[in-house]
């Protein structure tokens, strides 16, 4: 599917005619051919790569040396710089705000012009919301538990429900989820919507996101009456368990139920320290997480826009539509990460030489580690997109619906597309993933002095860790260093 | 503040002050006022389309850019993010022409025909 930005979406009332053939009034079949997901980055310059990959290898050489035969790992409860509580009218607040955001893009959706660039839905959904949150999550807060619109809802609904009495909504009313299904119902789930972003052609079409918010509301309201929110949240939403686990990394943290929530402080990628294995389907999540991450980037890259040409080449596959090599590549990347990921750790256990660690709890703690390295890279892959196709929102926030409005004055503004330069981009670009490298060191660091019994014994294992990390990181440095290739 | 956290930083922190001896001479900003100049192209297109693979244009922020088309059958071409489209038709070839102002890698589409539609070239323009 072809993806391009046009810059054009703050031209007037869509309802003037006779000007000249403005690409954004097409019809929406045309659409399809020219989405919203058009990314114009330059690719990184040689030494810029070679001086990423280098500072990589060199700081894991220095882990390596440096490590501290008698240190302590540091237990992740006390590392809190601070906490607080919400105030109940921010709470409110929040949630009201969030839940009136859903049902305006829904109904925009439904109801209003079917131009992805004149409606705020796809905008609104697939930049702010797909992009921007997971930034959001990974940098600053996780949000989603706090203002997921489907769980409002059905919060609120629950409330109306047991009015006047205001019982608690307590859990003994709720069915048993099958512990054998653990989170693997909601990788599934984030692997559709991965295929539907990346993939599937009419992602874009306002109608197509109205029905997809929809979808994801009337499945959360079944998970949360059948099994409760807590249990469903963090076994059956893909978005509540990856902005979970992207949170992880940030530096601030909310919890709560109903309108009381608090909020802590600490540093970023502690939370990504755990003292407990996560459990297998929670392994797996994560490296999808990871893999599709990569994916994205690999489907623009020319040495796949080459193989996809060979692939259509080849006789027998003429008739086959063109995503079908991109929808295996998405179906066995997570595989093929998740095969080389045991392989590392079960060379790790070998080398430290303590058998007594299972490969199910070694693969537990160590998979967090790799999170930073994946947070970083989507940093550096979509920094400039969401300044670029983000502005877009400017305009269609005076007009939600593409019907001519003009709210808030706004309805004329025209993108910016010089709004960061491509060196700035570079620096950040090559900056977070060296930085998100060395915290991925450092979180393998402490969790090995904390999972083996003699530190003599986690030093061994780093190796198999240290050659995985840069091997993920120079990947992702490397498909930064390839000029998009639009399919 | 806990113990633990002091601890934490200080570890942490010389680890990675290492690291910005790297990190920071590179965001030093590239000093450089050269004049912008105007680049010309010269892109012929046969049966819609350019020899070879997408060629790549480069130019540097600044520079004023002009592309002539010239074709053998009537085109719409569409180049994205600067969002200027011009048609060109068989004996009256078609200028596009810009201040490249804004750093990125810009594709030029064909619109309409047969099938999908193609990126011809890349307009590259790359930081001062």
């Amino acid at each position: 599917m072809s993806k391009y930005i046009h810059a054009r979406a703050g031209r007037g009332s869509f309802l003037r005619t006779g000007a000249t053939p403005v690409l954004c009034s097409i019809l929406p079949g045309e659409a399809q051919a020219h989405g919203l997901g058009a990314r114009y980055d330059l690719p990184l310059p040689l030494w810029l790569y070679l001086l990423g990959a280098g500072a990589a290898v060199v700081a894991s050489f220095a882990f390596l040396t440096l490590f501290r035969t008698s240190a302590r790992p540091i237990k992740d409860r006390p590392l809190v710089f601070t906490s607080g509580r919400f105030p109940r009218w921010l709470v409110v607040v929040l949630q009201g705000l969030s839940l009136g955001l859903f049902l305006l893009i829904v109904a925009a959706g439904l109801l209003g012009n079917q131009n992805p660039f004149k409606n705020i839905a796809p905008v609104f959904v697939w930049v702010i919301w797909w992009v921007g949150m997971t930034f959001l999550a990974a940098l600053v807060v996780n949000p989603w538990r706090l203002v997921n619109p489907a769980v409002i809802a059905w919060e609120w609904g629950q409330r109306v429900r047991s009015w006047p009495r205001h019982s608690v909504l307590g859990r003994g009313r709720f069915r048993r989820y099958p512990a054998w299904l653990g989170a693997w119902p909601a990788g599934a789930f984030f692997l559709l919507m991965a295929w539907l972003e990346l993939i599937a052609s009419g992602r874009d079409i306002p109608r197509n996101v109205a029905l997809g918010g929809m979808t994801y509301l009337g499945l959360t309201w079944i998970g949360c009456h059948l099994f409760g929110p807590s249990v469903w949240l963090r076994n059956g939403d893909a978005f509540s368990v990856a902005f979970a686990i992207l949170g992880r990394f940030a530096p601030l943290k909310i919890a709560g139920t109903g309108l009381r929530w608090c909020w802590w402080l600490r540093p970023y990628a502690v939370g990504l320290l755990s003292a407990r294995p996560l459990s297998a389907s929670l392994t797996a999540f994560t490296l999808l997480m990871l893999a599709t991450v990569s994916v994205d980037g690999l489907l623009e890259t020319p040495a796949w826009a080459t193989f996809v040409e060979r692939f259509e080449g080849a006789e027998a596959m003429q008739a086959i539509s063109y995503d079908l090599p991109a929808t295996l590549l998405l179906c066995l990347a997570p595989l093929v990460l998740g095969g080389t990921y045991i392989s590392v750790i079960a060379m790790m256990r070998m080398a430290s030489g303590e058998t007594e660690h299972s490969l199910r709890t070694l693969s537990g703690r160590f998979v967090l580690s790799l999170v930073p390295i994946a947070i970083a890279y989507h940093l550096a892959h979509y920094l400039s997109f969401l300044l670029l196709a983000g502005q877009f929102a400017i305009p269609l926030a005076s007009d939600p619906f593409g019907f001519g409005w003009d709210l808030f004055g706004t309805v004329l503004y025209r993108i910016n597309i010089g709004i960061v330069d491509a060196r700035f981009v570079w620096f950040m670009a090559v900056g977070a993933i060296v930085s998100g490298h060395i915290l991925a060191t450092w979180l393998a660091h402490e969790t090995a002095l904390a999972v083996f019994r003699t530190s003599k014994a986690a030093r061994r294992s780093q190796g198999p860790m240290l050659v995985l990390m840069v091997g993920y990181t120079v990947m992702s440095l490397w498909i930064l260093s390839q000029p998009i290739v639009q399919p | 503040m806990s113990r633990a956290a002091d601890t934490f930083l200080t570890r942490l922190g010389q680890d990675l002050f290492a690291a910005m001896f790297l990190i920071v001479p590179c965001t030093l900003p590239a000093m450089g006022q050269d004049a912008s100049t105007i680049k010309r192209f010269d892109m012929i297109l046969e049966n819609g389309r350019v020899a070879g693979k997408p060629r790549v244009l480069q130019v540097v922020r600044g520079d004023q850019v002009d592309i002539l088309w010239t074709t053998d059958r009537m085109i719409m071409l569409h180049l994205h993010g600067y969002d200027i489209e011009i048609t060109a038709a068989p004996g009256s070839p078609q200028h596009m022409t810009f201040t490249a102002d804004a750093t990125g890698r810009f594709p030029v589409e064909i619109h309409g025909g047969a099938g999908r539609d193609r990126i011809l070239v890349y307009v590259e323009v790359h930081p001062r």
